[in-house]
């Protein structure tokens, strides 16, 4: 049997996993992240936008963001970019995810009732 | 307009938590400028509104502590306070001590080995002296500075900053060291060790001016940071 594993970043690390997405993609601010997230979510994933900047800060702590002030449409705002780091940890995360997702669809899809057919039904 | 109560209200929740105020400073900006943006995606007033707006980014109060959280998870200090606050200035405090007397050592052995008229010399006596309070005092004041500085940077507020003074004091007073001068090669003695009662009152005061003096200076720049935010 293979040794125990853990999946700590199966809820924990999807708004940082998301927002390394998204970052990837281009340069962005807060405001334009939560937008982002809301328009290519359909609107599904809703949560308090304040609660973006404590994840950005603790991802450019770690060295996977930057941030710089910039003028956006005349505004100031402080604008994230993902650093090497961040790709690395990005590819690593993907996975992961990938796989999690991978194994909750086998078992929603009822691969888990097949592969314990053997154990016996408990007893009453 | 509601936008600056709920920013002066994050403020002084995040400032109440004793983060630092560049990032109070930082932090209170991003989410000045989140609100702009939501005042400006819609043209109608409710669009601006305190409860939109509290709906829109969360309550500030579990805001604050949300970023007060994941501040101190990203410091060494923030997560293990006891650690890096009791456990630690004693150690760092004996081994700049045993740096500076090895090094200070090393060197009068070779002044006093090049040049043996220096033993005699009133200069170099008091100068020896000075070296030998300055192996405790250097210490003692370098560590309760770094400490105090790593406290409040880490966002772990005064009481860690006072922990560890109290520490620093306690090993200052007990300090005993004598110091006896050669007058020929190998004739000089020094020993170094702590005792009860204590005997060094002085080094008592030196780790509290030191702290006080960091906390100071911090609750200063806190105060600097405008309170109001524009209306």
């Amino acid at each position: 049997m293979s040794k125990s594993r853990t999946n700590p970043d199966f809820l924990n690390g999807v708004p940082e996993l998301l927002l390394l997405k998204l970052l990837a993609r281009q340069p962005m601010y807060g405001y334009q992240l939560v937008q982002a997230i809301r328009v290519l979510s359909a609107g599904e994933l809703a949560f308090g936008e304040g609660c973006i900047y404590p994840v950005l800060h603790k991802m450019e702590t770690a060295g996977w963001l930057t941030s710089r002030d910039e003028l956006v449409g005349g505004r100031s705002r402080v604008v994230y970019r993902l650093t090497a780091s961040g790709k690395e940890r990005l590819a690593g995360s993907a996975a992961q995810w990938q796989r999690v997702v991978s194994a909750v669809e086998r078992i929603m899809q009822g691969g888990m009732n097949e592969q314990c057919s053997v154990a016996e039904p408990i007893a009453r | 307009m509601s936008s600056a109560a709920l920013l002066n209200q994050l403020r002084g929740e995040l400032s109440r938590r004793r983060l630092p105020p560049h990032y109070i400073a930082r932090a209170v900006r991003e989410i000045e400028g989140h609100c702009e943006d939501i005042a400006s995606e819609r043209q109608d007033s409710e669009a601006a509104s305190e409860a939109t707006l509290c709906r829109r980014l969360g309550d500030p109060v579990r805001l604050a502590a949300d970023m007060a959280s994941e501040f101190r998870a990203q410091h060494f200090a923030g997560r293990h306070p006891w650690l890096v606050f009791l456990g630690a200035p004693l150690p760092c405090t004996m081994a700049l001590a045993a740096v500076w007397y090895f090094i200070g050592f090393c060197v009068l052995e070779a002044v006093g080995a090049l040049v043996p008229q220096a033993r005699a010399n009133t200069a170099a006596i008091v100068l020896v002296q000075c070296f030998c309070v300055g192996g405790v005092a250097v210490p003692l004041l370098g560590v309760t500075m770094i400490f105090a500085r790593w406290a409040l940077r880490a966002g772990c507020g005064l009481r860690w900053v006072c922990a560890a003074c109290v520490l620093q004091c306690l090993l200052g007073a007990s300090v005993h060291t004598n110091l006896t001068l050669p007058t020929a090669p190998g004739k000089g003695s020094f020993s170094i060790g702590l005792g009860v009662p204590p005997a060094n009152l002085a080094m008592l005061l030196l780790p509290c001016a030191c702290a006080a003096a960091v906390a100071w200076r911090y609750l200063r720049q806190s105060q600097s940071l405008p309170w109001e935010m524009p209306r």
